[in-house]
């Protein structure tokens, strides 16, 4: 598993230990933003909504020797416009949101994956967004991490 | 086993704490602290030999500075306020004890703990000056300030 996965799982493996209003665990996804093509018939099945998806597409090194890197994950939020109101999409934002901008963050996705450490995570940008017909707002974390347990 | 390696390393200030008056105590107008350096020094005296070599060396005082920049804040631990955001920008009286908690303990020399030091403690951080505050038009606040800690002055109480 790369370094980015890694990322991506201990978020998402966190993320499905929280309880928010209208989005179970199965709709917590992982990765790029779709996994079948639109043209797919599987295209509508790849995101129910609302949902989470966090996605890590790159890293780079901390420094040069030690193997640590700084990543800079997207956590976000989708909802269907068609049957969603955004004062509603925006409620969903915040419950999520708030579990992930708290000092307790990095020691949480450290623990929810083996062979992973977070050293820290601090919010970064944010913002929202149109896709398809759904709102999307998210925000980056940055973080250094490392693909061991460090204690 | 892990397929990623990585090193155990010490990062962030998180936790750590500058209190540099008792307003600001008690108030819990911590500054946020952006950065840090440790400075660890000696007074060393040199002896030659009549060939102009240095033969002995000689320490007559040991001290640690430290200097931080840091972002003068309300709402770190007290109310989230402007008025304690000037709180927390005060810079204290010149020779004033500080305290200083929550930072890593890490050693100096004599200093076991090198940081952590309440201004009634050991050995305490003083305020020599050289503090700065920064005033911009278009960004927040910022400030700075310079602490020392001498090993030959065990206590911030002034003698009067």
């Amino acid at each position: 598993m790369t370094i980015e996965q890694k990322v991506e799982s201990a978020i998402v493996t966190f993320l499905k230990t929280q309880t928010f209003t209208d989005i179970p665990a199965a709709q917590i996804y992982r990765g790029i933003e779709h996994d079948a093509a639109e043209s797919s018939e599987n295209y509508t099945q790849t995101r129910i909504l609302p949902c989470i998806v966090v996605s890590c597409p790159a890293s780079t090194a901390s420094d040069p020797t030690s193997g640590n890197r700084m990543v800079v994950p997207e956590i976000s939020v989708q909802s269907q416009a068609d049957d969603s109101t955004n004062a509603a999409h925006l409620t969903r934002c915040a419950q999520v949101f708030a579990v992930v901008a708290t000092t307790t963050f990095a020691a949480s996705i450290s623990a929810a994956l083996a062979d992973f450490y977070c050293f820290f995570a601090v919010p970064a940008d944010g913002g929202s967004r149109i896709e398809e017909r759904s709102w999307a707002s998210f925000v980056t974390m940055r973080m250094m991490v490392c693909g061991a347990d460090i204690s | 086993m892990a397929t990623l390696l990585g090193k155990a390393q010490i990062t962030t200030i998180d936790g750590g704490t500058l209190y540099m008056t008792a307003a600001a105590q008690t108030a819990t107008a911590k500054p946020n602290l952006q950065s840090g350096s440790l400075t660890h020094t000696g007074d060393v005296k040199e002896t030659k030999n009549q060939s102009g070599q240095v033969t002995s060396l000689f320490n007559a005082e040991e001290f640690l500075s430290c200097d931080f920049e840091m972002v003068p804040e309300g709402g770190a631990g007290g109310a989230n306020t402007i008025a304690n955001a000037k709180v927390s920008a005060t810079l204290p009286a010149i020779l004033s004890a500080v305290t200083m908690s929550g930072f890593a303990v890490v050693g100096a020399g004599s200093f076991t703990d090198a940081l952590n030091v309440n201004s009634t403690g050991t050995n305490p951080w003083i305020y020599e000056g050289n503090g700065k505050i920064n005033l911009v038009s278009d960004d927040k606040w910022t400030m700075s300030v310079e602490l020392k800690r001498r090993i030959g002055i065990t206590s911030g109480t002034a003698v009067t």
